[in-house]
């Protein structure tokens, strides 16, 4: 049962003229594969079909979560720069993989693993020559959220959390130049999807809310990517019972007050998979300050809970 | 369209180059901002007009505004 009265989905905006369904272009019900099309956030690289929607979001969100999404742009400049000449050539990518994932979670980052990348991750039209890709998730304050969730102070929380994150992702990256291979850093609204490189990087697997649950950090948690040459040994998927959880708990599809989660998977670009509504998901995120209550009330975000849920579940197979 | 990591993310600048980035990303980021204190007050003075006369504003006129 849904235990908590958020705002009502009741908006005092609408289209004239629907731009074509966001489940459309995301490919649902597609049963051929397809890289994605970005439709609501962007980098910038195509304009997008929801983007009154979007202009809207931003133009209504209080100034410190506007300045605090303006400041995270001012540091993404630094996502590149330089490489070093001289090469530090990697003998071992296991010690290698070893080392960035100490020196990311030394930055600050909660979990981190690596993929390699593939076209799954870029959007459509995007190429990226990298071979590998970091990813990075950084924790939310769970306590603030709880009270604040879908409030501006979850959106400023949320912002906080990327600002974070960004910054690890941007020293991760310079760190990597500097032994003289390329690396880049992506964060929010960048031209690559982060939770298919997230799910092959070994950091957890897709939750029935469409967000990714790792098994210490639950869904509570901001994602970024590092894509470099860096020679590493990859990490591979996990299976931490995440689908035998969302099979039988309908908690966010039950609180989402879009009614935007579906209770069983769905064909999406080709692959079968817990998917969100878009169309009536993002307009309740751009009411409420980019929302979260999926995430907050996922039993698995919970601090604490989800290595043991995750032994439980796996125990009852 | 040219997206922000095409603008913005330079692969191995010179001195000058990276003067040249932040200086752009500054005035980009300054006109966005000033965009939100006029054209955005106007509209979030809109939108609560609107959500107190229970009234919807229309997403593709403020885009027109642009």
């Amino acid at each position: 049962m849904s235990r908590a009265p958020w705002p009502a989905p009741v908006y005092a905006f609408r289209y004239r003229a629907p731009p074509k369904s966001g489940n459309d272009i995301n490919g649902l019900g597609e049963t051929a594969w397809r890289r994605p099309v970005q439709i609501f956030h962007s980098s910038g690289f195509r304009k997008v079909e929801w983007e009154a929607l979007e202009w809207f979001f931003l133009m209504t969100m209080p100034f410190r979560l506007f300045i605090k999404g303006m400041f995270s742009r001012w540091l993404l400049r630094n996502a590149d720069g330089a490489i070093a000449p001289r090469r530090v050539e990697v003998a071992d990518p296991d010690a290698m993989a070893r080392q960035i994932k100490q020196l990311a979670r030394r930055l600050g980052a909660g979990a981190v693993g690596v993929a390699p990348l593939s076209s799954e991750a870029l959007y459509e039209g995007i190429e990226k020559t990298h071979k590998y890709a970091i990813s990075i998730a950084y924790p939310m304050n769970f306590e603030l959220l709880d009270s604040q969730v879908a409030q501006p102070k979850g959106g400023l929380e949320a912002l906080r959390a990327y600002t974070e994150i960004t910054r690890i992702a941007i020293k991760l990256a310079a760190r990597i130049r500097k032994s003289g291979w390329p690396a880049r850093a992506y964060c929010e609204s960048a031209d690559l999807l982060h939770i298919p490189i997230a799910i092959q990087a070994g950091l957890g697997q897709l939750g029935k809310h469409g967000s990714l649950i790792n098994r210490e950090l639950g869904s509570n948690f901001r994602l970024a990517t590092v894509l470099t040459d860096l020679p590493m040994t990859t990490d591979r998927p996990v299976d931490i019972a995440v689908d035998d959880l969302c099979l039988r708990c309908q908690r966010c599809a039950v609180d989402c007050p879009a009614d935007a989660i579906a209770n069983s998977k769905q064909w999406v670009r080709g692959v079968e998979k817990w998917y969100v509504d878009f169309d009536k998901c993002v307009p309740y995120f751009a009411k409420t300050y980019g929302c979260g209550i999926c995430i907050q009330v996922c039993p698995w975000s919970k601090p604490g809970q989800g290595p043991g849920l995750s032994e439980r579940l796996l125990a009852l197979r | 369209m040219s997206s922000f990591e095409k603008r913005y993310c330079l692969s191995n600048p010179t001195w000058g180059q990276r003067l040249r980035r932040d200086l752009a990303l500054l005035v980009d980021s300054l006109s966005f901002l000033v965009i939100w204190l006029t054209r955005g007050r106007r509209l979030r003075r809109a939108y609560q007009q609107a959500q107190k006369d229970q009234t919807q504003i229309i997403l593709e006129d403020l885009q027109g505004e642009e």
